[in-house]
């Protein structure tokens, strides 16, 4: 191989990443970082309670889900607070735009997050609650180019979690009182590995 | 259900409108590509039959069931099959197509992800195509390959990231200046002399196109 000024001169030039695949039903709940977009896939069978898509409206909470069953894909706008049943216990925000598509065989339910597409956002996140009782945020942390280590996010999104959980005080509403109930981190096949 | 509280009372539709792209009044706005927000979305239904079953109630962008995909790597050219429910992701700056329905290789700077999807019911399968939206000097290239020994003939290049919106006028040129001189489709490393182009849009074929379309 002719290295033309790659840098150090006596390695190989790396290979490019290339492209790839995942089928939906390899996985239950799988993260992954490659390429330009952060990329989730989920599996739940028909016996098990469904991923489902929720997003805020102001105080209230909308239910993205098809009536009747069908497929459905639908775009989360950057900075739209959403959270998806049964994945993670907590809100998510990001600047930039996110897709969700949840998409169904007989026995399964399959579902996509991408998150990503844009070059120009630095790729930020916020991880908050709800007051179950009046749309009130009760507790959140912003955290700062999320797509360069997701693993180290999703991590620290679960200590979070554990902080809220064991602290009454941080889980109660300052407007109306009501204390969230303890809440669970990112369920997950295998814990992501940071690369960096 | 932690937050069944606060659910709003109405449905969905009354609340935000084209919130399903897949829904049948929306997804004929996704037959080409269309940005929306920070991507760009092409959804394509799937035609039963092969190319040779087209005709004019077919989509702009005709999907065939029987097609092949291909994509360049380091070892050349490489099938990439369309499995039901799962997705794949043609990298950034990897020459790639889709047989009988665009004849020229698109390279583009944003990643691409392509997720299949089986027929449904009476709903017909779905090729949905994800991508970044591209922005500043960020391109489009459209290329062609000797499908013989794989030497670059032939390759134009639009600065999609100015305005995207210029996609399809861009590819149509690129595709016409191809075709316009049989040396561009003449090897100059084997000899071989290769197919014309055709569009994505098959509607725009010329007699000599659609006949390509047939071919590869």
């Amino acid at each position: 191989m002719v290295n033309l000024g790659y840098v150090p001169s006596e390695r190989r030039i790396p290979a490019p990443d290339m492209s790839f695949a995942r089928l939906f039903k390899q996985h239950r709940s799988k993260w992954e970082v490659r390429g330009q977009y952060a990329i989730w896939t989920g599996s739940r069978s028909s016996d098990e309670a469904k991923y489902r898509l929720l997003e805020r409206l102001d105080r209230n909470v909308v239910r993205v889900e098809q009536a009747n069953g069908r497929q459905l894909m639908h775009r989360i706008t950057a900075g739209t607070e959403f959270t998806i049943e049964n994945l993670a216990g907590y809100w998510l925000t990001f600047d930039v735009d996110s897709i969700w598509i949840d998409v169904s065989s007989a026995a399964t339910q399959h579902c996509v997050l991408l998150v990503g597409g844009s070059t120009e956002a630095e790729g930020n996140a916020s991880v908050g609650w709800l007051c179950p009782k009046c749309g009130a945020s009760v507790s959140s942390k912003r955290f700062q180019h999320i797509l360069r280590d997701l693993p180290s996010f999703l991590n620290a999104a679960d200590k979070l979690v554990e902080a809220f959980n064991a602290d009454a005080a941080v889980r109660t509403c300052e407007e109306c009182g009501i204390t969230h109930p303890p809440s669970h981190g990112m369920t997950q096949d295998e814990p992501l590995v940071s690369t960096l | 259900m932690i937050y069944s509280d606060l659910y709003v009372n109405e449905s969905i539709e009354k609340i935000a409108e084209d919130w399903d792209y897949l829904n049948e009044r929306v997804i004929k706005r996704f037959f080409g590509f269309k940005a929306v927000g920070d991507n760009v979305v092409g959804i394509r239904t799937v035609m039963p039959g092969s190319v040779t079953e087209l005709n004019g109630s077919a989509p702009p962008v005709a999907l065939v069931s029987v097609r092949k995909n291909f994509e360049i790597g380091p070892q050349g050219v490489v099938e990439v099959p369309r499995i039901p429910f799962s997705l794949h992701v043609t990298r950034a700056g990897t020459p790639h197509r889709t047989e009988h329905v665009f004849g020229y290789w698109h390279i583009n700077d944003k990643d691409e992800i392509i997720i299949t999807l089986p027929p449904d019911d009476d709903e017909p399968g779905k090729i949905i195509i994800v991508m970044g939206m591209p922005t500043g000097e960020e391109t489009d290239r459209f290329a062609w390959y000797c499908e013989k020994c794989v030497t670059l003939l032939f390759m134009r290049e639009l600065v999609s990231g100015r305005d995207f919106r210029k996609f399809w006028a861009a590819e149509l040129a690129a595709v016409r200046e191809y075709n316009a001189d049989p040396k561009h489709q003449m090897c100059p490393s084997c000899g071989h002399k290769n197919q014309m182009a055709y569009s994505g849009m098959q509607a725009s074929d010329k007699s000599e196109e659609r006949q390509a379309r047939m071919v590869w």
